[in-house]
C-alpha cells in the first residue's frame, strides 16, 4: 500500500519541514528502526536526526521501544502512519471546537495541536504574554480547559503513550504464556492474546479521568437537610491539574463529527425536525461519551425524549398540524415523537430500531446500519461521476442481485444467479454495450467474475460466467483512492506554490509585507489567482477527507 | 507520479466500441485475449470531461483559514527543522529587505517532561544531561563469551585491553554522538569473536601435525 505512506510523507513534510520527512520516510519504508540505522540510511548528522525524532514524538506520530539485544539495550523507532493521517483534521477540529465551546476553546486546541502537548501552567503563562487584560481571560480559559477536559476532547500524556503499542503486547503476552506450565497450545495462545487485548483496551479506557482532581463547590449552604452523600454526588467537579500534560483526543472530535452527520442525514432525508429529534435522542442516550466502535446507542424511549424537548418545537415543524385530528386537543410532545420515530424507524436509513428486552418502546440508535447507508450512497455518487448513468445502473442491479450468470435459459440459481443477458434485460442496454461496461467495471475493480465450469477441463466455452460486486472489496478500493487522490492534491499545491516561489519571496520581504502596494498590478492579480487555487485545492482535500472520516472513522 | 489531474481517480473512459465484437458470445472471447473487450483509446492525456466542484461554502473557508493559521505557527516554530541555511557569498541590495529568518527557537525551550522520551533523546531538550552511557547489563547467557573474549585478550597480550580502556575513559566522560557512534563500532568488533576463536591461518601449527591430519577426511 504504497499510497499511505505517500500521504503521511507529504503531511509530515508540510507540517514539520523537509528534515523530519526524510526521518519519516526512512522509518516509513523499513519499518523499526534504531538511531543508528536512521543515521545510517539518511546519511545526516546524528543530532539532526535526534531532533526529528523528539519532534515527531513530542507531536505522538512517533513511538519507541527498548529492547535488549545482547549486551546492549536498544530503542527502537517507529512511526504511526494513522496519527499521521488524522493530522489531516486539524483545521476542522480546530473550527468546530470554537463552534461548540467558544472561542478560547478554539485557541486551545490550536495551542495544543501547536505544541503536541501542553499544560495548563503553559496555556496561562500564554494567556499572559498575548491576551489583552489577561486577569479575566485566565479564568476563562481555565475553564474551558477544564470543560475539554471532562467532556475527554483533551486526554492527559502518560510516558505509556510513547512506548509502542504492540511492545506492550507482546510483553503481555509473554508474561501469561510463562505462567502456563506446558507450553501454549494453539487454543491458549489465541486466548491470551484476546485477554491481553481486552486488558489493554479497559486500561485505556479507565485512564480517562487521569489529570483531574476534585474540586468541592459550595453551592448548598444554607441547604441543611441535605445528606452528606446527596451533597457530595451534587457538588463534586473536576478541576484540571497544573502540571499534567494534555493532548487532543481524536477519537472523542470523531464521534461528535459522526453524530453530527448521522443528525444531517436524518435532516435530509425526512426533515429539519426529525434531525432534531434524532440530536436529542443521542444526547439522551449518553452517545456523546460512549465508544465510537458502538454499534448501537443506548436505548431510551419516546417518553424520555418528549421530556427535554424543547416547547417551540411545536410550531416549527411540520408534523404538529393535523386536520383529522379533534381540534381543541393539541398533540401531546410524546405523540410527535413517537411519529417522529416511526418515520425515523423506517426511513431507507434504518436510524433507529426496537429495542424491546431493555423494556417497552424502547428504541436504539443504529450506527451500523447509518453507516452501511452513508458509505453506500456515497459510492453510488461517485460512481455516476466518474462512468456514467447506465454503467452505475449495472452495478447496481448486481448489488442487488446477487451473482448474474451468462445466460438466462439455464434455470441455474446459484445465490439467484442471472446471465449476461439477463442483465442486459434489466439493464436495458444493447449486449455490446453491457459487455463493455462490465468489462470497465471489471477493470476498475467493482466487480469480478465467478467462474462455474460444467466440464472437468474447465474450457471457457463450457463454463457459466457469474458477475457479482463485493461491497467490501469497493469501498476498501475506495478508501485507498481517497488517500490517493488527496495526496495528489497536496502535490498539486506544493507544485502551485513551487512555480511560484519567486512571488512569495517578493510578498515576504519586509517592504512589501507592511505596503502591498509596492508590488504591480500583475503581480497582485497573480497572487490573487494563487490564493483562489490554494483555496479550492484545499477545501476539495478537506472534502475528500470527510468522506475518509465515513469510510475509516465512523 | 500523478500527472497532476484534479481529484485523482483513473481515466473515466468511455470504451471505444468495436462493431464486430457484438456478435461475440462471451465465452470465446478469451480467445481475443485482450484485443477484445479493452479496445479503448490509448492517449497518454485523454479527453475527459472535469465536472465544477460546489463551490466553498462558508463554513468551509473557515476550517480554511483555521488550518492556514494553524500551519503557519507551525513553520515558525521550533518543531519545523530547517536545514542550514547556506553561507552568503556576496552582499546583495536585497539583503536589506529579506525577511528575517532569525534563527527559530531551539527545541530546548519547548516544555516536556522528559519521562515521556527514552534516554537517547533527553540531551536535546535538556543540554545539561551528557549522553548516558551505554549500560552494560550482564546476561547469564553471554558469560561464555565473556570468558572467551577475556583468555582471547590474554593470547593477544594487552593490545585489546588497551582499546577497552580507551573506550571505558570515553563512556565515562560521557562526551557527544559520535562517540557513541564509535563506542558501537568498538562493539560490534568485540562481539564478533568468531574470527578470535575459529580462524587459524596455519602460522601456528607445527609441521609435525601434517599426519595426523588426515582423518579429517570422509
Amino acid at each position: 500500500m504504497s499510497t499511505q505512506p505517500r500521504l503521511c510523507r507529504e503531511i509530515v513534510l508540510e507540517h514539520f519541514g523537509p528534515i523530519v520527512e526524510q526521518v519519516a520516510q526512512v522509518l516509513l519504508t523499513k519499518g523499526r528502526l534504531t538511531l543508528s540505522g536512521i543515521v545510517q540510511f539518511t546519511q545526516m548528522p546524528v543530532r539532526t536526526v535526534r531532533e526529528a525524532l523528539v519532534v515527531m514524538i513530542q507531536h505522538n506520530i512517533c513511538f519507541y521501544a527498548e529492547a535488549r539485544e545482547g549486551l546492549r539495550q536498544v530503542c527502537f523507532y517507529s512511526i504511526g502512519q494513522d496519527e499521521i493521517l488524522l493530522r489531516l483534521r486539524i483545521g476542522r477540529i480546530i473550527y468546530w471546537s470554537g463552534e461548540w465551546f467558544g472561542k478560547e476553546a478554539s485557541t486551545i486546541t490550536h495551542l495544543m495541536l501547536l505544541n503536541g502537548r501542553l499544560t495548563l501552567k503553559d496555556l496561562k503563562q500564554w494567556v499572559k504574554d498575548n491576551e489583552s487584560s489577561p486577569q479575566q481571560k485566565i479564568v476563562a480559559y481555565e475553564q474551558k480547559f477544564s470543560q475539554l477536559a471532562s467532556k475527554r476532547f483533551i486526554t492527559a500524556v502518560m510516558p505509556e503513550d510513547s512506548k509502542a503499542r504492540i511492545d506492550r503486547k507482546l510483553e503481555a503476552e509473554a508474561i501469561a504464556v510463562n505462567e502456563l506450565l506446558l507450553g501454549p497450545s494453539t487454543r491458549e495462545k489465541a486466548e491470551i492474546e484476546f485477554k491481553v487485548q481486552q486488558q489493554l483496551d479497559d486500561e485505556d479506557q479507565s485512564r480517562q479521568m487521569i489529570g483531574m482532581k476534585r474540586k468541592v463547590t459550595e453551592t448548598m449552604d444554607d441547604d441543611d437537610e441535605v445528606s452528606a452523600s446527596k451533597r457530595f454526588a451534587l457538588t463534586v467537579e473536576m478541576e484540571v491539574e497544573d502540571d499534567v500534560f494534555f493532548r487532543i483526543n481524536y477519537k472523542q472530535f470523531t464521534k461528535y463529527f459522526r453524530n453530527e452527520a448521522v443528525i444531517d442525514q436524518a435532516t435530509d432525508i425526512i426533515n429539519r425536525g426529525a434531525g432534531q429529534v434524532l440530536r436529542l435522542f443521542l444526547e439522551q442516550s449518553d452517545s456523546f461519551t460512549g465508544g465510537i466502535g458502538k454499534e448501537e446507542s443506548q436505548p431510551t424511549s419516546a417518553l424520555h425524549v418528549a421530556s427535554v424537548l424543547p416547547h417551540d418545537m411545536f410550531t416549527e415543524t411540520g408534523l404538529d398540524s393535523r386536520e383529522d385530528s379533534v381540534h381543541n386537543e393539541r398533540p401531546t410532545a410524546a405523540d410527535i415523537v413517537t411519529e417522529y420515530f416511526e418515520l425515523l424507524r423506517q426511513s431507507p436509513a434504518k436510524f433507529i430500531k426496537r429495542a424491546d428486552n431493555k423494556g417497552h418502546n424502547f428504541f436504539v440508535v443504529d450506527f451500523k446500519s447509518i453507516r452501511l447507508y452513508m458509505m453506500r450512497k456515497l459510492f453510488d455518487k461517485l460512481m455516476k461521476s466518474r462512468f456514467g448513468n447506465s454503467t452505475c445502473r449495472i452495478a447496481r442491479i448486481l448489488i442487488e442481485k446477487g451473482k448474474l450468470e451468462e445466460k438466462q435459459a439455464r434455470a441455474f440459481d446459484i445465490m439467484n444467479a442471472h446471465g449476461l443477458q439477463a442483465v442486459q434485460k434489466m439493464a436495458m442496454l444493447p449486449a455490446k454495450d453491457t459487455r463493455e461496461k462490465l468489462a470497465l467495471l471489471c477493470t476498475h475493480g467493482i466487480c469480478d467474475i465467478q467462474e462455474v465450469p460444467k466440464s472437468a477441463d474447465r474450457a471457457p466455452s463450457r463454463t457459466i460466467f457469474l458477475w457479482f460486486v463485493s461491497l467490501d472489496k469497493c469501498y476498501q478500493e475506495l478508501l485507498i483512492d481517497l488517500y490517493r487522490s488527496i495526496a495528489n492534491v497536496r502535490q498539486r499545491i506544493r507544485h502551485e506554490l513551487a512555480t511560484r516561489q519567486r512571488l512569495l519571496e517578493k510578498m515576504e520581504r519586509k517592504d512589501v509585507s507592511e505596503n502591498q502596494d509596492l508590488l504591480s498590478a500583475g503581480d497582485k492579480k497573480a497572487i490573487e489567482e494563487l490564493n483562489k487555487k490554494v483555496e479550492r485545492l484545499e477545501v476539495s482535500a478537506g472534502r475528500l477527507d470527510e468522506m475518509v472520516m465515513v469510510y475509516r472513522d465512523f | 507520479m500523478s500527472r497532476g489531474g484534479r481529484g485523482g481517480g483513473r481515466g473515466g473512459g468511455r470504451g471505444g466500441g468495436n462493431p464486430a465484437m457484438a456478435m461475440m458470445p462471451f465465452e470465446l472471447m478469451g480467445d481475443l485475449g485482450s484485443g477484445g473487450l479493452f479496445n479503448v483509446q490509448t492517449d497518454l492525456f485523454p479527453e475527459r470531461e472535469i465536472a465544477y466542484p460546489r463551490a466553498p461554502t462558508t463554513r468551509e473557508k473557515e476550517q480554511l483559514a483555521a488550518s492556514k493559521s494553524y500551519r503557519q505557527a507551525l513553520k515558525s516554530s521550533a518543531f519545523y527543522l530547517r536545514p542550514p541555511p547556506p553561507p552568503k557569498d556576496i552582499e546583495r541590495y536585497s539583503d536589506r529587505y529579506k525577511a528575517n529568518l532569525d534563527k527559530p527557537p531551539s527545541l530546548q525551550i519547548i516544555s516536556s517532561n522528559t519521562s515521556f522520551f527514552p534516554d537517547e533523546l533527553h540531551s536535546i531538550l535538556d543540554p545539561k544531561k551528557k549522553v548516558k552511557a551505554r549500560k552494560q547489563t550482564y546476561d547469564q547467557s553471554n558469560a561464555l563469551r565473556d570468558l572467551d573474549a577475556l583468555t582471547n585478550e590474554a593470547e593477544n597480550g594487552n593490545k585489546a585491553g588497551e582499546d577497552d580502556d580507551e573506550d571505558e575513559e570515553k563512556e565515562g566522560q560521557g562526551s557527544g554522538a559520535e562517540e557513541e557512534d564509535y563506542d558501537d563500532e568498538e562493539d560490534m568488533i568485540d562481539d564478533n569473536d568468531y574470527g578470535q576463536n575459529y580462524f587459524d591461518n596455519g602460522e601456528g601449527d607445527d609441521i609435525d601435525d601434517d599426519d595426523e591430519g588426515g582423518g579429517d577426511f570422509f
